[in-house]
């Protein structure tokens, strides 16, 4: 028995070192089918940027109609990319989420509309308009909610067919990606209202992990973050290769897409990583853009108390 | 070499040939230009009617086949509402469907959210084909797919019709592209509760429309209504990319037409560039689904029958040209040949070789017309040459008889001056110069019993008439004056003489004078001749008052009237023709009386003989190189 507990003692001390330099397994799961808007993550794992700093990351997409949100909460995924709003009402859906990585500044949405001269929400009331069902359009549809404009939302998978077809009179979409690929698809819009221009311009996407999970792993989720920061910088400089990469993720989920449209999506993916003034890249959250976006959400009434800065930003 | 081109340039031959060069190769290429331009319209137009008619017949058949989908669900749809009591039933009815068209590749039932409230949220009977052919079926929807969102389903739902789903990839069918048609069902109420549905693989489509074949080199395409490729040669592009993707943020006109017209579901045609390469793409919609087939055909080879036709133009159109020219050119040097050859001739003729042999002309054209013209005249030269020696020589006889004429008639009259020098009581100058050889001016004098005979007169005409007339006068009045004591009777017997047989009406001016040397009386007759002036010793000048008479010779017995007066010694009497006071300058502006009477005054004091000079260089200096026309006479007697 005591030979026995030597044995046993003797391989732990053999074994304890190689657990703790073993990779950490993470799951991250981007907000949506492959494309550009993730070029970062993608070159980061390709340029084994994640490996470099212990993590054995596996990219787990979401499906069209279940979002990265789900998969957080469902317990699939470790670390996922979301919207700020989301994340910061994300405590409706019983998560606290907390960020570790800001990557774009400026607001993406766009309301594309069969109507011409559409110069604000108002412009739509009581109008079918498309939005996503996996969220994304919470600035359209709080506006409409404080405002009462009685817009009948549709909510979609993708909204391309059900515009051509008539069936709605306007989508919500981003700059990125739907603009673009609504003008590739031989679609002369009405009019195109971008909500940057009409002061609701704020931060986008940005990488989240549970609050419970990033006190657990806070190291994990610094090391992933930066890694991503690396591959994101990477990729502002190696443009064609990044598209490459990302049209490898593409062809792997048999995503209908083309290189066309994934290079105009990076381009504009970039540019609003950068601030105002062009600034390069900064990876974190702005408190003043934070506190912007929390007035706004009280104001209409999206949310009862403010969010605190302090945990919502991972240390 | 050069000395040729420059010849070529120089010559008629040369410029000839060069304009029919530039005027034949202008109408070789606007007439090519036209005619290809027409050709090329017209195959255009050809090849636009057969890509549309095939491509119409593609459609026909496309259109066929998706009717038929829809008659199939039309004749089953109307089953769901009688077996909603049992929701299992659904999947007889989409078994069934498949089993009875063979051509739809699965069929489904798909309800509104929770609508049994048995069968929870999602309830989609679904029947479909597996790799072997069996028909299976499950139920579709799940949380990970809420049909409830698909374009199949929601589309129709929004529209409140049925709809042909833009196509897709299936999930299960690997490669098989698919597309839905949808038809919402509705309840009593008019609320509808389901979706029926059938897929159909488009597999046949791509074939379909694969084997179009318009034109040898082209492909054919077949997008969707958001401009996707449905049907195209490179399968990586199918429903990945749209027509309109490599463009994106080109802003060409061919793309816009493309655009508007595929999305309003329109037939046409464009020319688009793609790499450097120029393609029609030739285009026509579904009817059913507004999907569009296209031919894509390059320019190349839709005019690759005009291009040969063009090339072959080209090398006939040069080498016509090249025969033209060569043609033309010795052309049209047989026919300036002659000319150079009448250069030459007419150089000789220059040379005085009158005689040289013209170039001989067959032909009876222009060149004949020259010839004829040179020969004319060559014969003229001759008959002139010989005309011209003639007149020469009678020229040069007639002035050498005129030059003894001068002689003779100058000789006829006083020519020495002084002419009394031996005499104090009298001084006397006279100058006659005619306007042409022989003149009929004249002048005369002699004294005879200390009494001074004088006459000045002018011949009506000039030439050697007049100076024949002028001859015969002065004659006269040496072999007449003396015999007669009164200028009236000299002057009468000169009349008659001169009237007598004077067929030619010629008539003669003259003053005649009769100065007695010793008294100073002068008695004198005037025969029609200007009024002499008298020039006293103080210098005045004034005419002597005459009667006219008539001038002599024509009219035989005139009565003419003697008159006399005293001249004073020192005293001149001036007696000139015409010549003088009517000389012209250039202006035809004659001397005139008072410009003769005021040289007279100014110079009274000179001799006769200088003052006969002083008249004559101051008529010189009006004249100022005019030609003389009249002849001029003066004489001045000083009565001493």
């Amino acid at each position: 028995m005591n030979n026995m507990k030597k044995y046993l003692t003797l391989l732990c001390f053999i074994l304890v070192p190689f657990f703790q330099g073993a990779a950490q397994k993470i799951t991250f799961t981007p907000q949506w089918t492959p494309q550009s808007q993730f070029a970062g993550y993608y070159a980061a794992l390709e340029n084994g940027y994640y490996d470099e700093a212990g993590l054995d990351v596996s990219i787990v997409h979401p499906t069209t109609s279940y979002s990265s949100m789900n998969m957080l909460l469902d317990g699939t995924s470790d670390i996922i990319t979301s919207e700020l709003i989301q994340a910061m009402t994300a405590t409706k859906q019983g998560v606290r989420l907390v960020n570790i990585l800001q990557t774009t500044q400026h607001s993406t949405l766009v309301l594309i509309s069969h109507i011409k001269d559409i110069n604000k929400m108002a412009d739509l009331a009581g109008r079918r308009v498309g939005t996503w069902k996996v969220g994304f359009s919470e600035i359209p549809h709080i506006i409409d909610e404080k405002e009462g404009l009685g817009i009948e939302w549709i909510k979609f998978i993708t909204p391309l067919n059900l515009y051509i077809s008539g069936a709605i009179d306007a989508t919500i979409g981003k700059s990125y990606n739907e603009e673009i690929l609504f003008s590739m698809s031989g679609i002369t819009p009405g009019s195109i209202l971008r909500f940057s221009e009409i002061g609701f311009d704020y931060p986008e996407d940005g990488l989240y992990v549970s609050e419970e999970f990033y006190k657990k792993h806070p190291e994990q989720c610094r090391k992933f973050a930066e890694a991503s920061r690396k591959g994101w910088e990477w990729v502002r400089n190696n443009r064609e290769e990044a598209l490459g990469i990302v049209m490898k993720y593409v062809k792997e989920e048999n995503v209908p897409t083309n290189i066309y449209n994934q290079k105009w999506m990076l381009n504009t993916i970039l540019e609003v990583q950068e601030d105002v003034k062009g600034n390069a890249p900064s990876y974190k959250l702005n408190i003043e853009d934070f506190n912007r976006l929390n007035e706004l959400l009280i104001q209409y009434g999206y949310i009862s108390k403010p969010v605190e800065y302090k945990g919502f930003i991972g240390e | 070499m050069k000395k040729n081109r420059k010849k070529l340039r120089g010559s008629i031959s040369g410029r000839l040939t060069a304009r029919v060069l530039i005027v034949s190769a202008i109408i070789f290429t606007l007439t090519f230009t036209v005619f290809l331009r027409m050709a090329a319209n017209k195959v255009r137009e050809e090849a636009t009617h057969k890509a549309h008619s095939e491509l119409s017949n593609a459609i026909h058949q496309i259109d066929a086949v998706l009717e038929s989908v829809e008659v199939a669900i039309e004749n089953t749809a109307w089953i769901v509402p009688h077996r909603l009591d049992s929701p299992d039933f659904m999947y007889d009815i989409t078994e069934r469907l498949l089993k009875n068209n063979e051509f739809i590749y699965g069929s489904s039932i798909a309800f509104e959210p929770g609508y049994f409230g048995s069968e929870g949220h999602f309830f989609a009977p679904y029947s479909y084909r597996d790799e072997n052919g069996e028909i299976k079926s499950k139920q579709l929807g799940s949380e990970t797919y809420d049909y409830h969102y698909m374009d199949w389903y929601q589309i129709p739902k929004l529209l409140d019709r049925p709809y042909w789903s833009e196509p897709y990839y299936d999930d299960g069918g690997g490669d098989m592209i698919m597309t839905t048609y949808s038809k919402p069902l509705y309840d009593s109420d008019g609320k509808m509760y389901a979706m029926i549905t059938a897929d159909l693989s488009l597999e046949w489509l791509t074939d379909l429309v694969g084997k179009i074949k318009a034109f040898d080199t082209s492909y054919n395409l077949m997008v969707s209504r958001n401009s996707s490729y449905i049907v195209n040669p490179n399968r990586d592009l199918i429903l990945n990319e749209t027509i309109f993707s490599s463009t994106y943020g080109d802003n060409e006109e061919s793309l816009k037409k493309l655009q508007d017209d595929m999305v309003n579901c329109r037939a046409g045609e464009v020319l688009r560039k793609n790499n450097g390469a120029r393609y029609f793409v030739f285009y026509s919609p579904v009817e059913t689904t507004c999907w569009s087939v296209a031919i894509v055909c390059p320019v190349s080879e839709l005019y690759k029958g005009v291009k040969k036709m063009r090339d072959t133009l080209i090398v006939l159109g040069v080498l016509s040209l090249i025969l033209m020219i060569a043609m033309s050119h010795k052309g049209i040097r047989k026919v300036v040949a002659p000319i150079e050859e009448f250069s030459d001739v007419a150089k000789k003729i220059a040379n005085g070789d009158f005689a040289v042999e013209l170039p001989k002309i067959r032909s009876n054209d222009e060149l004949k017309e020259l010839h004829d013209s040179f020969e004319h005249l060559q014969h003229s030269l001759v008959q002139y040459i010989e005309e011209l020696k003639s007149t020469t020589a009678n020229k040069e006889r007639i002035e050498s008889e005129l030059r003894i004429a001068h002689s003779i008639q100058m000789g006829m009259i006083p020519k020495i001056f002084p002419p009394f020098p031996e005499r104090d009581d009298v001084a006397l100058a006279a100058k006659l110069v005619p306007a042409k050889e022989v003149g009929g001016d004249l002048y005369d004098f002699f004294i005879e019993n200390e009494k001074l005979y004088f006459i000045i007169g002018d011949v009506s005409g000039k030439g050697i008439p007049a100076s024949l007339v002028m001859a015969v006068t002065c004659r006269l009045f040496r072999s007449v004056a003396s015999h007669f004591d009164k200028p009236e009777d000299i002057i009468s017997s000169l009349n008659e003489s001169l009237a007598d047989g004077n067929d030619s009406n010629m008539f003669c001016t003259a003053f005649l004078g009769i100065l007695d040397l010793k008294t100073g009386q002068l008695q004198y007759c005037n025969a029609g001749h200007n009024a002499p002036l008298i020039i006293d010793n103080e210098g005045k000048v004034s005419p002597i008052k005459v009667i006219p008479n008539l001038p002599l010779g024509l009219f035989s017995g005139f009565p003419y009237q003697g008159q006399e007066t005293v001249i004073d010694k020192q005293m001149m009497i001036y007696m000139f023709t015409d010549g003088v006071n009517e000389a012209e300058n250039r202006n035809m502006e004659q001397f005139g009386d008072e410009r003769l009477i005021s040289l007279l005054r100014s110079n009274s004091s000179l001799e006769p003989n200088e003052i006969l000079e002083k008249t004559f260089a101051e008529v010189k200096l009006h004249a100022n190189g005019a030609d003389q026309s009249d002849d001029i006479t003066i004489m001045c007697i000083k009565y001493c």
